[in-house]
């Protein structure tokens, strides 16, 4: 059975929505997101922008200002809540590795 | 002022993977890309020192080779890449060229399922691979090619004109249809690692092209031989000559609208509708023209030699009226129509002399499995009302004898059917055993 579109999502996914909490130009993301995960995760220019095009497309992000081809963007209730959904699923997928592997809770 | 030098890509258009690395190594040696495209290859700049460069092919599918300028979306995906460092070197269609002289930089593609995606949205535009239609158009003209062997096989087998064709259709939808599977079973192993998070595969199409260039290059060496022995050279420079006019026209039409700002989807129909317009156009005047300069007179010239001819030396015939009647009558008229290939040839020979007439059709079957087809194909042949109907081949010393009847009425027209040679024969008057005889010695011994 095929699989929604953002049923999950891929970490470089997570990182844009997570970047848009907060107004934000779209080409700004590609900096914050190495400096949020201390250069760990890189997201490449074609991929970022037709993810803006998808995420616009599906509700999760709306436009708030352009100014000439400079865009800005945020999250919508649709998006957060994705988000949301992501983060539950892998502090879920932890859980189970700590159970697993018998580690504390950090 | 730099040095420029123009290079064909080792690569295919839709071979990311292998431009890349082709790129990369010019790069190494000094050659930095300028502009893409055009028949003459890739143009490059010399740049030396030589660099290390990075460059990435990417798939843009809102981007239209006819779009008059880029427009704002697409300017905006090239600001993207440009402040990641990525620099344009040059786009055909939705193909995007970028470099990078950054030591590692991110790739412009990170998510292997997007860049899946975004191909296969432009190979569903049909920029790609030829065309749904291109192949639509080609199997079908193929399938009535195979289907005219089958209800016209001595038409088709002994025009060399139609057999040349037939070799391009076999060649053009073979290469279409190969391409098409090809791509689906590339696009289902892309899929599998897409899904899996893993870089695509490169589309490495290197033997089927090389067997592929090979094949076309030995059919169209037979096709040339073909009309070069029918003495159609000038009729197939005459067609090549067409299209290549009617390609320069259709190209500069569709330069000029874009030039005007005309937008791509109104571009591609106008310039559609008028190329088929011309084509038609052209194909119907070299139709037209060949079939008026074959009704010409030429010089009498040896049956094996040309396709119209009159006033023959009736000695050059496989069978004369003298012979069935006796020398001495004066000269017959005489005319004979004549084409023929490596699989099959049919010659018609019309004489009348003193109001007696002897018309006979020889099909000489070069190729045995033609054989079966030529024969139902001829015994097919009549007019309504008529029915060929099995007669006594004995003298004729024929394998098999048919003559034609109308109701209950014989007429003095007959088939009559050798292992290789096929003759319809008719006579205005009723032919003697001896004339028979006369008639199967003159075919049957070929």
């Amino acid at each position: 059975m095929p699989r929604v579109k953002f049923q999950t999502l891929t970490e470089q996914m997570y990182y844009i929505l997570l970047c848009l909490h907060r107004e934000c130009y779209g080409m700004d993301i590609m900096d914050q997101i190495p400096a949020m995960t201390g250069g760990r995760v890189k997201v490449g220019s074609g991929t970022l922008y037709h993810l803006l095009e998808q995420f616009l497309a599906a509700g999760m992000i709306r436009q708030t200002k352009a100014e000439g081809r400079r865009r800005c963007y945020i999250l919508t209730d649709k998006g957060r809540q994705t988000l949301e959904e992501e983060y539950r699923r892998l502090r879920a997928q932890a859980a189970d590795f700590r159970r697993v592997f018998g580690e504390e809770d950090p | 002022m730099k040095m420029t030098r123009r290079f064909y890509p080792k690569a295919g258009l839709d071979d990311f993977l292998g431009l890349e690395v082709w790129l990369e190594e010019k790069a190494q040696e000094g050659w930095l890309l300028d502009k893409i495209g055009g028949g003459l290859g890739w143009r490059f700049r010399q740049e030396l020192p030589a660099k290390k460069v990075t460059y990435s092919v990417v798939c843009d599918p809102q981007a239209d080779a006819l779009d008059p300028k880029p427009s704002e979306e697409q300017m905006i995906f090239r600001d993207f890449c440009a402040h990641a460092g990525w620099i344009l070197a040059g786009t055909i269609g939705e193909i995007h060229v970028f470099y990078s002289l950054e030591k590692d930089p991110t790739p412009i593609e990170t998510e292997p399922a997007i860049q899946l995606e975004n191909i296969h949205r432009t190979v569903k535009k049909n920029s790609l691979i030829g065309g749904r239609w291109n192949l639509i158009t080609s199997l079908a003209l193929l399938a009535l090619f195979l289907v005219s062997t089958q209800t016209n096989p001595i038409g088709v087998c002994s025009s060399p004109l139609q057999l040349f064709c037939g070799a391009c259709w076999l060649v053009s939808g073979l290469f279409l249809l190969t391409e098409a599977v090809s791509y689906r079973l590339w696009y289902r192993r892309a899929r599998e690692r897409a899904e899996a998070g893993l870089p695509l595969p490169p589309r490495e199409k290197q033997y089927f092209t090389r067997l592929y260039s090979c094949l076309s290059l030995v059919l169209l060496a037979v096709g040339a031989v073909l009309l070069y022995q029918a003495g159609m050279v000038e009729y197939m420079l005459l067609i090549l000559l067409g299209f290549a006019a009617l390609g320069v026209v259709c190209w500069q039409m569709t330069a000029e609208m874009r030039r005007e700002g005309v937008p791509a989807k109104t571009n591609k129909r106008v310039s559609a509708g008028a190329g088929l317009a011309l084509g038609l156009v052209l194909i119907s005047t070299i139709v037209l023209v060949t079939a008026a300069d074959r009704q010409r007179d030429p010089a009498p010239i040896l049956p094996e030699e040309g396709a119209y001819a009159e006033n023959l030396d009736p000695a050059a015939l496989p069978l004369s009226l003298g012979d069935l009647l006796g020398e001495g009558q004066g000269d017959p008229e005489v005319s004979l129509t004549w084409q023929g290939t490596i699989l099959l040839s049919q010659e018609e020979i019309r004489q009348t002399q003193l109001g007696e007439r002897l018309d006979y059709r020889v099909i000489r079957v070069k190729f045995p499995p033609l054989s079966g087809p030529c024969r139902r194909q001829m015994l097919g042949e009549h007019v309504d009302g008529a029915a060929y109907r099995e007669d006594n081949p004995a003298p004729w010393q024929a394998e098999a004898a048919y003559r034609l009847w109308t109701g209950d009425q014989p007429e003095n027209t007959y088939l009559l059917f050798w292992e290789d040679v096929l003759v319809e024969l008719t006579a205005s008057w009723s032919l003697t055993p001896r004339q028979m005889e006369q008639v199967g010695e003159a075919f049957g011994a070929e």
